[in-house]
């Protein structure tokens, strides 16, 4: 096994981040939501427009894990095809936490030449892009960003919870 | 037949003091807990007619019986109904379980010479009209809960309701054997070995159904008991092999996340596991990457419909 110890975090961590995400989560009561469906009908009405989401099959999307783009009339979320069913549902949720937590643009997404495409629409460009925690990646990295990144990945977590809960949750609290 | 009693006695004996922790800890299995432990009750009368001196001696552990069966089946439909918003809340209403008890307990008032304490109390006394009213009403009661239960569970879709489902089955022809035998004692038609029959008949199916309903609840309790050890045995194993590689998930140990559930420690563990991979911080060997998959399984195993998800199919 080859090792490199990640001495740096990947997400951003701090006690007001997670008290902003919780407060968000439960101001917007997504405990109720029981599919991912039912979370993304809810954050579009949160955000006023429909979001679409869309597997890609981009190669070059290595650090990319899923991209949120934001245009006048609706958004779109992009997640990648090679990713394993429940990583993909996680970077959904991440996307749809920015969207929640109405963060805005990012023109910070690395050099990747998928990106371009969608710098160039009216669309403001957000992504989930992991740090591969070398130091020159660290010293580039933004510190808003890297608050932003935090706390969408913190609700994505708290929004995964809803989803997590045995199938027959409600017959095993009365017979089990 | 009393060895079919016995083992539904035994079994719900143990579902009632292995659900204990449950029964306290989540109101909402309170009713079905409490239906296997007066129908344990029901039970040990049923196996031990010997109680009865403690109560008169006049076979009213008869009644007692009856009064804690119908009691347990009712708690049982009450408990499976009031989870569903589609089912008619008319037969979950107290009032209903309560004329029930009282519709069979006062002609079993009427019945008259029946001091000394004997199995077969009914059979001997059937001749009397407060006899027949009293075990028919008992078993029609039975078999409108039962009914009852059975139209309630139509659409659950979870594996352990094949077990009610089958249980009441057997539990409504039992009384319908029942109710027919009782009339055929009652106003002596057909011959004795015919009844005789019917009568055992009855015994085989009621107790079938109910080791069956027994055996449903039961495996709800085995179905969570079982998917929380295994959640738990990945959550150590991943936890172990996080520490090794220095990944930590942003939720570990955070306010509001230190009572989760394993499931949702097993969920934070995968993705930090899968973001190390991903961001080039390492490699997961072949073994280490066949827990994380395996542990991943297992997490889509609980979530809800993923097949059905619109967004997340293409």
């Amino acid at each position: 096994m080859s090792l490199t110890p990640s001495s740096e975090a990947l997400w951003f961590e701090h006690a007001d981040v997670e008290a902003r995400t919780a407060h968000a989560f439960e101001q917007n009561r997504f405990q109720d939501d029981r599919t991912l469906d039912d979370l993304l009908e809810h954050v579009a009405d949160l955000h006023g427009k429909p979001i679409h989401v869309d597997a890609i099959d981009d190669t070059d999307w290595e650090t990319l894990t899923a991209l949120w783009v934001d245009f006048p009339h609706e958004a779109q979320i992009l997640y990648r095809s090679t990713d394993t069913r429940l990583y993909q549902m996680h970077c959904i949720l991440h996307e749809l936490a920015h969207i929640v937590l109405r963060h805005p643009g990012c023109n910070v997404l690395g050099d990747d030449s998928s990106l371009a495409s969608y710098r160039g629409t009216n669309g403001l460009v957000r992504g989930r892009l992991l740090e591969t925690g070398g130091s020159e990646d660290l010293d580039d990295a933004d510190g808003d960003r890297r608050i932003l990144e935090g706390e969408a990945e913190h609700l994505a977590h708290l929004l995964s919870r809803s989803l997590l809960r045995p199938r027959f949750r409600e017959d095993e609290e009365v017979f089990g | 037949m009393q060895a079919l009693a016995l083992i539904a006695l035994v079994i719900l004996a143990v579902v009632f003091v292995a659900r204990i922790p449950a029964a306290v800890s989540q109101p909402s299995s309170r009713l079905s807990w409490l239906a296997s432990g007066v129908g344990s009750l029901a039970l040990l009368t049923r196996v031990h007619p010997g109680l009865d001196r403690f109560i008169g001696g006049e076979n009213y552990i008869n009644l007692a019986q009856n009064l804690l069966a119908t009691t347990a089946f009712w708690l049982v439909m009450r408990a499976a109904l009031l989870q569903s918003r589609s089912t008619p809340r008319f037969w979950t209403r107290k009032l209903i379980l309560v004329a029930m008890l009282v519709s069979f307990a006062v002609p079993f008032l009427f019945i008259t010479d029946k001091e000394r304490t004997s199995k077969t109390f009914i059979t001997e006394h059937i001749t009397q009209t407060s006899t027949w009213l009293y075990a028919s009403i008992y078993m029609t009661a039975i078999l409108a809960i039962s009914t009852m239960l059975l139209l309630g569970l139509r659409r659950r879709q979870a594996r352990s309701y094949g077990f009610f489902v089958a249980g009441s089955s057997l539990v409504i022809l039992a009384c319908i054997d029942e109710i027919v035998v009782l009339a055929l004692d009652h106003f002596e038609v057909t011959d004795l070995g015919f009844r005789i029959l019917l009568r055992n008949a009855f015994d085989f199916l009621f107790y079938c159904g109910v080791i069956l309903i027994v055996t449903g609840i039961a495996s709800f309790t085995l179905q969570k008991a079982m998917r929380e050890a295994r959640l738990g045995r990945h959550a150590r194993r991943l936890r172990r092999l996080a520490t090794r590689l220095a990944v930590m998930p942003p939720t570990n140990g955070s306010r509001g996340t230190r009572d989760e559930s394993a499931i949702a420690i097993v969920y934070d563990l995968v993705i930090a596991l899968r973001d190390f991979e991903n961001a080039h911080r390492g490699r997961l060997t072949a073994a280490d990457a066949r827990h994380v998959a395996e542990a991943e399984a297992i997490v889509m195993e609980q979530l809800p419909s993923p097949a059905t998800t619109k967004a997340w199919t293409r």
